[in-house]
């Protein structure tokens, strides 16, 4: 009625090592997510900063005011520190449009490993021929390598553009996390600010501790 | 042992939850950009108006006044820069040692009729200072008719009630 799946001694071992591998990867993740968490909230303690005077002094009594208030300076240094990484990936754009306008060629390959990309700094492997279907069996190949890095004159401005968009990507995404760190921030502090809880509030208590001016403490 | 087992749940959540927030990523970066070029514009008219982006808001003026005014000290709000210089008249914040210093209190207009009586300086220091005379020289010295007067004699001498405008006080 079952069939039963024979497992070699090996095919279980090479399933508990995959599995061994799996959980390790779940729990980088989890250490990498909880790096960018703590990181996150780092970057959120900005906004106490940029909210105290008016918040502490009493300018801002209302959380619709804090809200518009803390938008506004949030944007503000989000705008001030991405610009500059805006303007280095708008350089490199422009570097490759005038390339490609001077030399009237707009099929050039910023990331070909041949002759004009990025592509020809970096290790490339053939993927194509690994995995190979041999009846029911799966037949897996070593990928092979069919670039080693080397320098070519032709692929200059691929790197310049190819690096400059990567600086000013990896900046700009910093940056945005920056912005969504403070925002998060922004509601946290625009409930807790402005709460009012009357927990641990006892009216009787309070009036028995300070009696009111004319010293009179009603009698039920 | 515990925490191992929680990073590796919480790896699992975010494995799950990462298409979404890369989702959120793509459009809030997006948003972003439109943003930036709202504030780029924005920017550039407000430079050209000789303002900053980063001026500061009427809440930061307020609030920089007011915890000036907890300090003691004075809030001297930064005037608008422009382009265009200004001449400003040269004045001397040194009072001390500023020979043509004058109080306002002191300052009086003089119109062109006007006389301006010259005195010298000795005239002035010979001019009688007038004393204050004692309560009892000025009692003295009243008009004989009203001395020794009260109430009761300026009743019993208004009898006339069509004639009010004589009633005087006297002080004893």
């Amino acid at each position: 009625m079952f069939s039963l799946i024979a497992l070699s001694e090996n095919d279980k071992r090479l399933i508990f090592a995959l599995l061994i591998v799996l959980i390790l990867v779940f729990v980088l993740i989890g250490y990498i997510g909880f790096l960018i968490t703590r990181v996150m909230k780092w970057q959120g303690k900005k906004l106490d900063s940029l909210v105290a005077d008016p918040v502490v002094t009493h300018v801002i009594t209302t959380r619709k005011h804090f809200y518009h208030y803390a938008r506004k300076k949030n944007w503000r240094l989000f705008f001030k520190q991405s610009y500059i990484a805006i303007l280095i990936m708008v350089t490199g754009a422009l570097v490759l449009l005038i390339r490609d306008a001077i030399a009237k060629d707009f099929t050039y390959n910023v990331i070909d490993h041949q002759k004009t990309g990025f592509g020809t700094l970096l290790f490339v492997w053939d993927f194509s021929g690994c995995f190979k279907r041999d009846g029911i069996s799966l037949v897996l190949n070593w990928p092979k390598l069919i670039n080693t890095p080397h320098f070519e004159m032709n692929a200059i401005v691929s790197y310049i553009f190819m690096i400059s968009m990567i600086v000013g990507g990896i900046w700009y995404l910093v940056s945005l996390q920056a912005l969504i760190a403070r925002t998060i921030r922004m509601y946290q502090l625009s409930t807790k600010v402005f709460e009012k809880s009357l927990d641990g509030f006892n009216q009787n208590v309070q009036y028995k501790e300070n009696p009111p001016a004319n010293n009179t403490f009603p009698e039920n | 042992m515990l925490t191992f087992f929680k990073n590796f749940g919480k790896g699992i959540l975010y494995v799950l939850v990462l298409p979404f927030l890369l989702v959120g990523l793509a459009i809030y970066g997006v948003v972003a950009i439109f943003i930036f070029l709202f504030l780029a514009v924005k920017g550039l008219i407000l430079f050209f108006t000789g303002r900053s982006l980063y001026e500061d808001l009427p809440e930061d003026k307020e609030a920089k006044r007011r915890i000036a005014m907890q300090n003691g000290e004075v809030f001297e709000e930064k005037p608008v820069t422009d382009n265009i210089a200004h001449e400003e008249p040269q004045v001397s914040n040194d009072i001390d040692n500023d020979p043509t210093y004058v109080p306002e209190y002191l300052k009086t207009e003089i119109l062109p009729n006007d006389k301006v009586e010259e005195t010298s300086p000795e005239a002035e220091e010979e001019a009688p200072i007038e004393q204050v005379k004692e309560p009892e020289k000025i009692v003295e010295n009243t008009p004989k008719n009203t001395q020794n007067t009260t109430i009761l004699d300026i009743n019993e001498e208004d009898d006339d009630d069509s004639d009010d405008s004589g009633v005087t006080i006297h002080f004893e």
